[in-house]
Parts: structure tokens; C-alpha cells; sequence
């Protein structure tokens, strides 16, 4: 991997989206199919207007052939994430997004964005969620000390951005206090 | 007997708002062409044409009605007084910026309380109206004030949801507010049609309002809490409500075009009535039986004997004041004496009017005091009501048209235990799957849709008809779920078709005939313009989907006075219903290959080579029935498959009917579709046809209950229905004030099935109802294989049927094994398809240590199965075992 040495301990984006790949959302598809077998499982058969239950990967490959249309998840719709990003700014805690929620809406906004209601404020409210949980994620990182770092509800893509520094730095603030608490603890024989 | 409603055009469309003079002889509203309406009362009167008074500039939006005069308000800003006797106007009371939203008379009518667009409300003397009272308090613009009818309270709420109770006798010398309720109603626009009214209780015990979910809370003014909420009637925001004249009945109204009477001693919806349009005004007589209500197309409509007052206590008489009374019978049973008792009732109101100093008014109420008591008196010791009842059998009409005896009767009544009530909806002739234009412009004759207005024509699990009026033409959109084989289209329709259907062969449209059509509409590509001069025909158009041929397109003109009424298509046929009482059959080219007669068909529906129709046997029933039967043909062949009732619920309708689809998928060849009849009514109830193919033995099974359904779901929702799979109700989830869906299209919704059998939050009870659906279908497979013969294809199926259902019984019989009902181990496992299940059950049995029972499981087994023959065929045997499987359920009801 050409990757600098420090980020070699984290996912690449393109491995995260992977990983989002499998997903569960619900298609609705336009064309009827017989069961589709696949290594991972078999999904159908698909009988429209019946929604299905597939993975992300598969939706979108049926999205690019125009034979389905995806049903944008519950959460990806702009009276919620307006909510989200209202308690995102009050409210100390990370609001609760799935663990994918960068990824997966990245991902339909790119191939399946016609099936996104108000996809572009969609887009708008994302992009402002990002930065109020990046900068919150970077304030949590202020408070890091050599045991733990608590913060609820953060997402893959967001842990792995700070995962390089925060398990680089984790590991050195231990070998420090490592060696305070032994000269400390040491009994006295 | 039947919903005796008055309707009246009054307003413009809007809002429109209501009430009766204290005296009840006239009935005023206000709506959006600024104008009061004045209409008399007297059922001799009542075609006779209002007074219009035309005071106001701007629409009216609050009336207030005291003895002597009544005040009205618009958004204009202007409060104007009129006299009750006269309708004349007297003068101006206030005089805003802003518009006026509501309007209270106090307890004496000495004083009017006003909100407008304002943070403040303002008191105003009516004597003098220099002398004005501002309350402040309120932080958002107030939006309706209520004076208490018995008390110096008055309540008034804003468009932030808070209420404010004031004490306007308060011992500081000012009017104080003693409590508020912050956020206790729904957020609403300044002028928004929910008018978040307080209703006082005429009691002045309790007052209430529109909570914020969509129900009605009941508040008492002795500590300021709540005792009880009205709920579970109204689906969508309550606009307003007001409290009989006895405080027995509280009737609200709200968006859902609902109006709900509730009955306040048992807390419980007694009447509902469904209009066309939201209502919003409402006002009870004051000394009748009779609700007037105004609904935002500004109509009037006069809702005679509301409440059956045969099994209910009467709305406005319980401590009935003797001498207004005696006046009222005087006043309706002679035509004159209207203007004499208005005479007489003028004089003593405007020697009130002269003298509006409060202490002439308390002696007023004091000497209407006295006669509630005496009436009271009276009340009690007549006997005579009863006897009177039971010798007239409270024939409604009868009632009507004899009012003296009519209210002796009601005097009689007070409390009395509540019968059933039935609204009669006749049963409207329907096409299942279509919509209505939900704004129609009611300025020309007929109505016609506004510009850009849609609706669905068809809409079944094979596609999507939808037409959007653009005035001289139409574009007619057809769209299909699979989109594999069809490709969406649409084309401009100059017929402004009114019906579709579409099948998988073709679509077929279709518009009655006697408009006159212009000539210019004529357009080049509609290829049969031959229109005679005149009236146009009827007109029958079907458009195929395949396009294997030249010339697959034809258009039928019925004969002159004779239109479609229904239509619909399978695989074979296109089956026009027509307003001569023919069904006229076609075949997908065109061809007329049958007709026959049947009349008063309500609806069609087809697929494969089924039709089906439900027709009426006779009109609606006076007490609520439908009468409605139908009938099932295969249209290959011509022949009835099956005939018989309807069943539907007194007071309830058809609202849809289609067939079921079940594709089964066959070893080699393609899919093999089997298709069930279906029925869903205005109950939200779902029934599947059982057994379509024995004639004489079929049966309605209730597969599904949509408000069982919401309820367990915790959500206040409606399914349209669109088509069923094996054991999925496909529909539209319709929530809000709207009972059908909109555009743009939402997605179809499948809803797992689920048949109301008892015990359902019960895990044996679910395995018992999953148990008995996967029976029902895999019978109907079962017979339906056998009439098709092709039990062969249907092999696998029928297996995997069987094998489901095992599990689902051998977890029954583990639940029957944990608590010991060995009997109905028993039954169980005598319902088991294979022998390898009842050694399941054996070894369940012996794990709960009942040797006994597994025995017996035993010996079933050996009776079972080891008789059987290895040369029987499985699916054979699987068939009896069915017959077996029906005889355990009969005898499984005994428990």
C-alpha cells in the first residue's frame, strides 16, 4: 500500500465503502427476477411493486441498470437530519446516525440521488452534520489520557479518520505513564 | 332510518363559522365572501331563502350570539353588533388593524372579549365601548378567548399552544391570570382553519378543547386539571367542537371531514358522520334536537335529530325551562306565530338593550334560574313521554311532522342507555383502484377539476393509470411496476376518460357519453373523429401493450343514452357494465363475444380469465344494510363459477375489490399464477374469497384488519389496498385527513396478512393464526390445482406448504406440551401432514415426560400414516389428510 506509514493502521475510504457495501436497504424493483444466487447469499426472487431487502451493493447494481428503484432509509431524509444536526450542535453527545450513515448516503447520493427525496438539501445537511462531528470529534480528542476515550455513536469513517493520531498517541501517553505508575507502584520490597 | 342533513350553498369556499341565536330561531354564519346568513330555523321555513347581511369587508371569522344581540368578526377588524330580532346592524364595537380571530360574550352579555392579531385581548363594555380592558400575558398572537357561561372566568389560548385562564372578577380589582397551560394545544398559524376553541360546559363545570393529538381533553374549572380525554375518533387535527345545551354531548369536527358526537357521561364517540369536506363551524340548537355545521366549500348544512333520541338522552333538554317550551310548541305548530314570538321576544330584549346595566341582567338570569328549577319538576313527574314512545314505534319521520308530540316525547327522555346507531351511506358505484380530483372548481356547472388537477384511474399490482386535467385535453400517464416488458407511457386524451383499467395485455379506457364537445377539440391524431352532431357517444378505447401486429387499437361508441358505468379487463375480455343494465363483454381485439343483463352493478373487477362482479340485490336497508351480492365468471368460457351475499357489516361499504395473485413457480416452464377474489370495506377489513371454485360452498374469510393492524402498529394510518401476494396485502399507507392517496406516487407497502382470530399477543395465539392462514392458502392452492389440473406443477409447493405448517404446529404442540393441555396435543398432531412430524411431536411429547400423550401420538401416527399405501401419491394423500385437518378445526372450537 502506498499509504504514509501513520495511516497504514486505519481502512482506506475505498475499503470503509466496502464494508458499507453490505448494508441491508430496501429496493423496490421494476423488473421481476428469479432468485439471484450470489457467494454471499441468494436474494429474491423480486416481484414488483414488492420491496426487497438486499444489500447496498446489489441495490446499486440494479440502480445502474434501471432495473430497481432504492428506497431511501428513514433516517436520510432532511426533517431528520435537520433534527440531527439541531442536537448535533446542542447537545454534547454524538447524535445517533448509523455506523455506515457517511458512507451509505454517500453512496446513494452518488448513483441513486433521484430517489433520495430533496436530495440536495440532503446533501447540504450531511456535509454540515460532517463538520460539527469532526470538530467535536477533534474536541474530544483534547480531553485524551492514557485510558480511555468515551465517544458514543461515532462512525466508522469518523473513528478512522482520527484512529492514526488517536492510537499513536494512546500508545505513547501508556509508555509514559507506564513507567510513572511502575516507579510509583513499585512496592518497596 | 336515515341522516336527515339540510345542505345549504351559503359561503364562497373557507372557512366558514356558525351559530345559532340564543333562541334558536335562526341560524347565522359567516364565511369568505364576507357575508352573514341569516337562515330561519322553523322546519316550515327551512328552503326559505337567509337574509344576507353584508356589513363586513373581509371574511367572517367569529359570532358570538348573547339574548338580546349577536356580534360578529372578520378580518377586517371590525367587531359589529346586531339585534337578534331585527338582524339589523347596531354598531360598531371595535375597530382593529388586525384581523379578529375569535369573539366571547360574557356570562351576562355586558361585556366581549376580542382577540385579534395581537399579543393582548381586549374586554370591551358593550354599552359603552370607550371603556376597553386590555389583558396582556400571552407572548405569541392570541387566537380564541371563551367567557365562562356561569363564572367571571375566561379562557383564551395562542397560536404558541399555551392557555390562559383569567379570573376577570379578581379580588386585586383587575383582571388576573390564575393559571396557565403552556403548550397544552397544538401550534397553529395565525389564521389557520383549527381554531383551537375552548368550549365551556354550560354548566361552567368543565371546559375543553383540542389536545395535541387529535384528541378532546376535558378539563374542570374546580382545580384547572384534567379529568378525562375524547380520543380515537378524529384522524386528523380538530378544527372545533361545542357542548350540547345540556352538556351531555360534546360535537367536534376536525380535518379528517369527520363530525364526532361524544357522549360526555360514558367519554365515548356516539354519532360520526363523514361530510365532503372539512367542517368548521359547529353549533347545537339550543333547544332541539339538531346541529348546524359549516364545511369550508361553504355550505350549510342542517343536521336534523343528530342524536336518536330514542336510546339517547336528548342533547338540549335535561333541565328543560317550561316556558320557552311552551313558546317553542306554540312556534312550530302553527306557521304565523314566528314573527309574534319574536314580538314578544323583542320586547323584553330590547328594554334589555336599553338597560345593559349588569344588575337588570342578573335579575334576568336569576328569573331563568327559577324556571330551570320548575322544569325541572315537570320533567320528573312526567310519565307521559315513555307511553307515547312506545305507542309510536319513534318513527323519525313520523316526528317531523308532528313537533309538539315529538318534544313531549323528548321531555320525557332524560339519560337512557345508548342502542346502536346506523348511518346509512348507500352504496356508491365504484372503480376499484381510482381516486377522486381532490380540488374540484365548484364557479362552473358541472364541476370540473382545476387545471393540473390528477388522479389515479387504475392503480392494481400490474400497473398505474393516472390522468392530470389540463382543461381542453388530458394527459393520460400509464405506468407499470414491472417495467421489464412494458415501458411507461402516456398520450393526450381529448375524451377526458373518466375510467381505466389496465391489465397485462392491454388498457382500456372509457367516458360516458351526453357532453357536448367543441369542435376545435377534435384533434388530428385522434384518428376517429366521427363525433354525429350533438351529443358524443359513450365511448369504450382499448390500447394494447404488446405491439406484435398492425391495428391492435380500437375504440367502441355505444349506442346513444346508453354509458359505461364500469369497466374493466383481464387476459381475454374487456367487460363494459352500461347504464342499460347490459355487461358487455369484448374480446382483447374487440370483439363482442357476450352480453347479458345485470343490473345495479356497484363494481368490476378481473384478472386471468376471472371476473368479478358485485352488484345490488335491492336498495340499502333502513338499517344500514347493503344488500350486496356478487358474482364470479370465468370469461373464456362464460360460465358462473360462483354466486352469492356479499357480507358486509350494517352501515359499512364496499371499498375496493380485486383478486389476489400468487405466483407459483413451476419446476421448468414459467410462472403459474392462481388468483383469489378480494374484498375490503369501509371497516378497513380485507376478505379473501375461500373455495371460488366449488360451487355453492365458497366463503368470505377475513384475511386482514386494517384498524387492528394500525392499532398494534401505534399508528393512525389507513391502508388503501392495491393487490394481495400469497400472504402480503399490498396497499398504499394512507395516513392524515386523506382516505386516498396523492401524488406524487408513493411506494406500495406490503403488509404481512393477518386474520383477527383471538389471542393475538399471545405466542400460541400467533402460531395458531399463522397456522390457520397457511392452511387457507395451501387449500386454496390444493383446489385451485385440481380445477386447473395441474396438481403435477403444483407438487413442490403443496410440499413446502405442508412442511411450514408442521413447524408451526409442532411449536404449538410445544406450548400445549409446557402446560399441559394434553387434548389439545392431540388435536395437533392429528393435524400433521407427515410422519416424520408426528415423530417430532413424539419426541417433544417424551421430553415433557408425558408418556401418555406420546402414545397416543403413536397410535395417530400408525392410523395416519402407516395404512397408507406407498403407491398413494403424496399430494393424494396430503389432500385428505386436508379433509382430516378440517374436521380437527371444528372440533378445536370447543376450547
Amino acid at each position: 500500500m502506498a499509504l504514509p506509514r501513520s495511516h497504514q493502521a486505519a481502512y482506506t475510504p475505498s475499503e470503509i465503502e466496502f464494508l458499507a457495501g453490505e448494508e441491508d436497504i430496501i429496493i423496490i424493483p421494476t423488473h421481476s427476477m428469479p432468485k439471484l444466487q450470489f457467494i454471499s447469499g441468494s436474494f429474491g426472487p423480486f416481484r414488483p411493486p414488492l420491496k426487497a431487502k438486499v444489500p447496498l451493493w446489489l441495490a446499486l447494481m440494479l440502480k445502474k441498470h434501471h432495473m430497481c428503484n432504492i428506497l431511501s432509509p428513514e433516517w436520510l431524509s432532511v426533517d431528520n437530519l435537520k433534527k440531527m444536526l439541531n442536537d448535533e450542535e446542542t447537545v454534547a453527545e454524538f447524535s445517533p446516525l448509523p455506523f455506515h450513515y457517511m458512507e451509505i448516503s454517500m453512496m446513494l447520493l452518488e448513483s441513486a440521488s433521484e430517489d433520495i427525496p430533496n436530495s440536495e438539501q440532503v446533501r447540504r445537511y450531511l456535509k454540515d452534520l460532517r463538520e460539527t462531528r469532526q470538530s467535536k470529534a477533534r474536541a474530544g480528542l483534547a480531553v485524551l489520557d492514557d485510558r480511555y476515550l468515551g465517544m458514543n455513536n461515532l462512525s466508522l469513517m469518523e473513528i478512522n479518520e482520527i484512529r492514526p493520531f488517536f492510537s499513536r498517541a494512546f500508545l505513547e501517553m501508556r509508555k509514559l505513564n507506564a513507567e510513572e505508575s511502575n516507579n510509583y507502584s513499585q512496592p518497596p520490597a | 332510518m336515515t341522516i336527515n342533513v339540510l345542505r345549504k350553498e351559503a359561503h364562497s369556499e373557507g372557512f366558514t363559522t356558525v351559530a345559532y341565536k340564543t333562541d334558536g330561531t335562526a341560524i347565522i354564519t359567516g364565511g369568505q365572501d364576507s357575508k352573514l346568513h341569516v337562515y330561519n330555523t322553523l322546519r316550515s321555513q327551512r328552503n326559505t331563502e337567509p337574509k344576507i347581511l353584508d356589513e363586513h369587508t373581509e371574511p367572517v371569522c367569529a359570532i358570538a350570539t348573547h339574548r338580546a344581540n349577536f356580534a360578529t368578526a372578520g378580518e377586517d377588524g371590525t367587531v359589529l353588533i346586531f339585534r337578534n330580532s331585527t338582524n339589523d346592524f347596531e354598531k360598531f364595537l371595535v375597530r382593529s388593524t388586525t384581523p379578529i380571530r375569535s369573539l366571547s360574550f360574557n356570562n351576562n352579555g355586558t361585556r366581549i372579549a376580542v382577540a385579534t392579531d395581537e399579543n393582548v385581548i381586549r374586554i370591551i363594555l358593550v354599552r359603552d365601548i370607550s371603556k376597553v380592558v386590555t389583558l396582556s400575558g400571552h407572548t405569541t398572537l392570541v387566537k380564541s378567548v371563551a367567557f365562562s357561561p356561569t363564572s367571571d372566568h375566561m379562557i383564551s389560548t395562542d397560536i404558541g399552544g399555551d392557555i390562559k385562564i383569567w379570573d376577570m372578577n379578581h379580588s386585586s380589582g383587575a383582571p388576573q391570570c390564575v393559571k396557565t397551560l403552556p403548550g397544552a394545544v397544538r401550534k397553529c398559524a395565525s389564521d389557520a382553519d383549527v381554531m383551537n376553541t375552548i368550549a365551556w360546559s354550560p354548566d361552567g363545570a368543565y371546559f375543553c378543547f383540542a389536545g395535541k393529538e387529535h384528541e378532546i381533553c376535558v378539563y374542570s374549572t374546580k382545580d384547572w386539571t384534567q379529568k378525562y380525554a375524547l380520543e380515537f375518533a378524529h384522524f386528523n387535527d380538530i378544527i372545533t367542537m361545542a357542548w350540547s345545551p345540556n352538556g351531555s354531548y360534546i360535537a367536534s369536527v376536525g380535518k379528517d371531514r369527520t363530525v364526532v358526537i361524544w357522549d360526555t357521561t360514558n367519554q365515548s364517540d356516539v354519532v360520526k358522520y363523514e361530510n365532503t369536506d372539512a367542517i368548521s363551524g359547529v353549533a347545537w340548537h339550543p333547544q332541539e334536537n339538531e346541529l348546524a355545521l359549516t364545511d369550508l366549500k361553504g355550505q350549510l348544512l342542517m343536521w336534523y335529530d343528530p342524536i336518536n333520541i330514542s336510546t339517547m338522552g336528548h342533547p338540549a333538554k335535561k333541565a328543560t325551562q317550561e316556558v320557552d317550551d311552551l313558546e317553542h310548541l306554540f312556534e312550530e305548530s302553527s306557521t304565523q306565530q314566528a314573527s309574534l314570538s319574536n314580538n314578544g321576544g323583542s320586547t323584553r330584549q330590547e328594554s334589555l338593550l336599553d338597560n345593559v346595566a349588569q344588575d337588570h341582567d342578573i335579575e334576568e338570569d336569576e328569573e331563568g334560574e327559577e324556571l330551570d328549577d320548575e322544569g325541572e319538576d315537570v320533567d320528573m313527574a312526567s310519565d307521559m313521554g315513555d307511553f307515547v314512545i312506545d305507542d309510536d314505534g319513534a318513527g323519525y319521520a313520523e316526528e317531523q311532522q308532528q313537533p309538539q308530540r315529538q318534544t313531549t316525547i323528548r321531555n320525557g327522555i332524560t339519560g337512557r342507555a345508548i342502542g346502536p346507531q346506523h348511518k346509512i351511506t348507500e352504496q356508491a358505484t365504484f372503480q376499484p383502484g381510482s381516486t377522486t380530483f381532490r380540488t374540484m372548481d365548484t364557479a362552473v356547472q358541472p364541476p370540473t377539476p382545476l387545471e393540473g388537477e390528477r388522479r389515479y384511474m387504475a392503480f392494481n399490482m400490474f400497473g398505474i393509470i393516472y390522468t392530470i386535467y389540463q382543461g381542453a385535453h388530458s394527459i393520460v400517464n400509464v405506468e407499470f411496476h414491472d417495467q421489464a416488458h412494458n415501458r411507461n407511457f402516456h398520450f393526450t386524451d381529448y375524451y377526458h376518460y373518466t375510467m381505466a383499467s389496465i391489465g397485462p395485455d392491454g388498457a382500456v379506457f372509457a367516458v360516458e357519453g351526453g357532453k357536448r364537445r367543441k369542435k376545435e377539440e377534435k384533434s388530428n391524431d385522434d384518428e376517429d373523429s366521427r363525433e354525429p352532431a350533438g351529443v358524443t357517444p359513450s365511448v369504450i378505447h382499448y390500447r394494447p401493450l404488446m405491439n406484435w401486429a398492425n391495428n391492435l387499437e380500437w375504440t367502441i361508441d355505444l349506442p346513444e343514452g346508453e354509458n359505461v358505468k364500469s369497466i374493466t379487463i383481464n387476459e381475454s375480455a374487456v367487460i363494459a357494465v352500461t347504464s342499460a343494465g347490459y355487461v358487455r363483454m369484448f374480446t382483447i381485439s374487440g370483439l363482442q363475444n357476450h352480453i347479458f343483463r345485470l343490473e345495479n352493478i356497484v363494481a368490476t373487477a378481473a384478472h386471468g380469465n376471472l371476473v368479478l362482479l358485485v352488484y345490488k340485490n335491492g336498495g340499502t336497508g333502513l338499517n344500514g344494510e347493503q344488500n350486496l351480492e356478487f358474482m364470479l365468471m370465468d370469461t373464456t368460457t362464460q360460465d358462473i363459477i360462483q354466486r352469492g351475499n356479499l357480507p358486509l357489516q350494517k352501515s359499512s361499504h364496499l371499498t375496493w375489490i380485486g383478486f389476489s395473485e400468487t405466483s407459483v413457480r413451476q419446476k421448468l416452464k414459467n410462472l403459474l399464477d392462481v388468483f383469489q377474489a378480494l374484498m375490503y370495506d369501509s371497516n378497513y377489513v380485507l376478505s379473501i374469497l375461500h373455495r371460488q371454485r366449488s360451487f355453492g360452498q365458497s366463503y368470505w374469510i377475513p384475511v386482514f384488519d386494517g384498524k387492528l393492524t394500525a392499532k398494534t402498529l401505534e399508528r393512525q394510518e389507513r391502508y388503501w389496498p392495491v393487490g394481495m401476494l400469497r400472504d402480503r396485502l399490498m396497499c398504499l399507507i394512507v395516513r392524515g385527513t386523506n382516505d386516498a392517496p396523492y401524488f406524487p406516487r408513493p411506494p406500495v407497502d406490503d403488509i404481512e396478512l393477518h386474520m383477527p382470530v383471538i389471542n393475538l399477543d399471545t405466542e400460541a395465539g400467533q402460531l395458531e393464526e399463522a397456522h390457520m392462514r397457511m392452511r387457507l392458502i395451501s387449500n386454496h392452492d390444493r383446489t385451485e390445482a385440481i380445477a386447473t389440473n395441474q396438481q403435477d406443477e403444483y407438487y413442490d409447493v403443496l410440499k413446502e406448504a405442508d412442511a411450514d405448517m408442521d413447524k408451526t404446529l409442532l411449536r404449538l404442540i410445544q406450548i400445549a406440551c409446557r402446560t399441559d393441555k394434553e387434548q389439545r396435543i392431540l388435536d395437533l398432531a392429528a393435524a400433521l401432514h407427515s410422519s416424520r412430524s408426528v415423530d417430532a411431536a413424539v419426541k417433544v411429547a417424551t421430553h415433557f415426560k408425558l408418556s401418555n400423550v406420546a402414545e397416543k401420538l403413536v397410535q395417530i401416527k400408525e392410523e395416519k400414516f402407516m395404512m397408507h399405501d406407498e403407491m398413494l401419491s403424496l399430494s393424494k394423500r396430503s389432500m385428505e389428510l386436508d379433509l382430516d385437518d378440517e374436521s380437527i378445526s371444528s372440533k378445536r372450537i370447543r376450547y
